[in-house]
């Protein structure tokens, strides 16, 4: 576990450090400094990205909370077909990210025979591309669809974990059904959110197989993220120093959001 | 009241066609001829047919087994590292300990990009690339945690009477774990290994980066048939179809104790 995780970290520094790409060998591997970072990290293509990998965690965290709490609530009643509805909703969760991306691109939004596309068309939208023009949202609301899931049935245990007498209590002293989700249920799902927006935006940071699949990144860089712009780098473009400063710096920005995540939530946790 | 019931049915009906509809349709297109699944308007009625499932299996044999055999060894691998590891962690109780398994989850917070590049670079020396054990070790790398983190729960869940009675009947550890854990967490046991394989069915970053056409997993074949077969939608439909069937199956079997197992002793 160690040797997987840490070792190639440390490597990932070393290799910073160096020039190397590997499809010229000729040109061999040199020392050079934090050169990588200077070129790579401290320049505005960098700065673009990384607000663009931002904007669509942050979209993406937002849609899968408001939407998972909706199904919550929605689901934790008696009704018939309780069973068959939940497991339809949780299945975007089971569906590999290239599958979501391919959904996204060919069926939905493909804009000659894409299913949106047709009824878009009998609104009276004319060329519509959305993949094209609002890329990086698009990649959000894929993402949003896909993480979802895991949102509701983590806020649905929470909701079936609050005592029902406590609420009976409430609804005896006249507490509306509003004040009930206000002072009873949101507070006792708090400790849920914190877990499930930490696990969340763990993977959602790293986002990649949607953006590989759907928009490659573009038009232009309009939808990448830094998980892309590493591969794009050092797998494509085979600049093997370069794509490991942008991996190191991927590494030191995604622990300071977590670790800024994790305060802010234990401060509303405290105030609750 | 009976009203607002109604209500709320009616808007999770159209949440499911929303959330759902996107993975019938694609089934649904895969039963479809290629003039059907272009036609304009989509067509709802049509005759279904298994013509495009045939072009379809063709390719889908190869990378279908690539990924069984990576899945399943990776799997493995991750219980029979991870399980012994959340016993002794619940087993010998310390307040280190709760620490240690957090410890594991962070290092999923590591970016697997920050480790991509050293790790290829050390494939292409081992000459690993494009063979099977670069993804199963780093699928088993990053499934162990995940082992660890939700067994730990399981493990802790169980009455304590009962490892009690078994150490004053004198059963040995291994005994412990192989007679008493394990049959009785079978159900998390079962849920963390589907997590398991669900997540290193679907992983694509290391898979694209670590194979090329004689390892492929499913998950870098549907990405290639789509650059490469993206004008036959309706076989393209087919294939997915059955990309997914693995993981939607064992997710749907094991939605109930995956919340557990991934919450239970983070909430508490």
């Amino acid at each position: 576990m160690g040797i997987i995780t840490q070792v190639p970290f440390l490597l990932t520094i070393y290799l910073s450090t160096q020039s190397w790409t590997l499809i010229r060998p000729d040109l061999g591997r040199n020392f050079v400094g934090f050169r990588n970072y200077a070129e790579q990290v401290f320049s505005g293509g960098f700065g673009i990205i990384l607000v663009q990998t931002l904007i669509l965690s942050f979209v993406a965290l937002a849609l899968c909370c408001l939407i998972g709490l909706g199904l919550a609530l929605l689901l934790n009643r008696d009704f018939r077909g309780k069973g068959l509805i939940q497991t339809l909703l949780v299945t975007p969760f089971f569906i590999m990210p290239t599958v979501t991306g391919l959904i996204w691109k060919n069926e939905l939004f493909n804009p000659s025979f894409g299913l949106i596309t047709y009824f878009a068309r009998l609104l009276g939208v004319e060329h519509f591309d959305p993949m094209a023009q609002h890329s990086l949202i698009m990649i959000a609301t894929m993402v949003a669809w896909e993480w979802e899931p895991l949102f509701m049935l983590v806020l649905l245990a929470g909701l079936q974990a609050i005592n029902e007498e406590e609420i009976e209590a409430a609804q005896l002293d006249g507490c509306s059904r509003l004040g009930i989700f206000r002072h009873i249920e949101l507070p006792h799902l708090m400790p849920y959110y914190r877990v499930v927006i930490l696990l969340g935006s763990l993977f959602i940071l790293q986002i990649f197989g949607e953006i590989y699949v759907s928009t490659a990144g573009g038009p232009g860089n309009s939808s990448m993220n830094l998980p892309y712009l590493v591969y794009q780098t050092g797998l494509v473009g085979w600049q093997v120093g370069a794509a490991s400063a942008i991996g190191v710096a991927t590494l030191i920005i995604t622990l300071v959001i977590l670790m800024v995540l994790l305060r802010t939530m234990n401060a509303v946790a405290r105030e609750e | 009241m009976r009203w607002s019931h109604h209500v709320q049915n009616l808007i999770l009906y159209l949440a499911v066609i929303v959330i759902f509809g996107p993975i019938f349709w694609l089934i649904v297109t895969s039963f479809k001829t290629e003039a059907d699944a272009y036609a304009m308007p989509p067509k709802v009625f049509f005759s279904p047919t298994l013509v495009e499932y045939r072009g379809a299996l063709e390719s889908f044999w190869a990378p279908f087994f690539h990924s069984v055999f990576m899945v399943g060894i990776s799997t493995i691998l991750s219980l029979i590292l991870g399980v012994p590891a959340a016993f002794a962690l619940s087993h010998y109780q310390s307040r280190r300990n709760e620490s240690i398994v957090f410890w594991f989850i962070t290092t999923k917070a590591l970016p697997p990009v920050a480790v991509m590049i050293p790790l290829f670079v050390i494939f292409r020396e081992l000459r690993l690339l494009d063979t099977p054990w670069a993804l199963i070790i780093v699928f088993t790398g990053m499934n162990t945690p995940i082992v660890v983190w939700m067994m730990y729960q399981f493990i802790k869940d169980l009455p304590p009477g009962i490892i009690e009675a078994a150490q004053v009947d004198g059963v040995r550890l291994w005994g412990m774990l192989w007679r008493i854990v394990i049959p009785l967490t079978r159900s998390g046991l079962a849920a963390t290994a589907m997590l398991c394989v669900i997540f290193a069915w679907n992983e694509f970053l290391f898979s694209v980066s670590f194979t090329a056409i004689k390892w492929e997993p499913l998950s870098v074949a549907v990405a290639a048939q789509q650059t490469s077969r993206g004008q036959f939608w309706a076989q393209l439909s087919a294939f997915t179809t059955l990309a997914i069937a693995v993981p939607v199956v064992v997710g749907w079997l094991t939605q109930k104790q995956l919340v557990r197992g991934l919450t239970s002793g983070a909430v508490k």
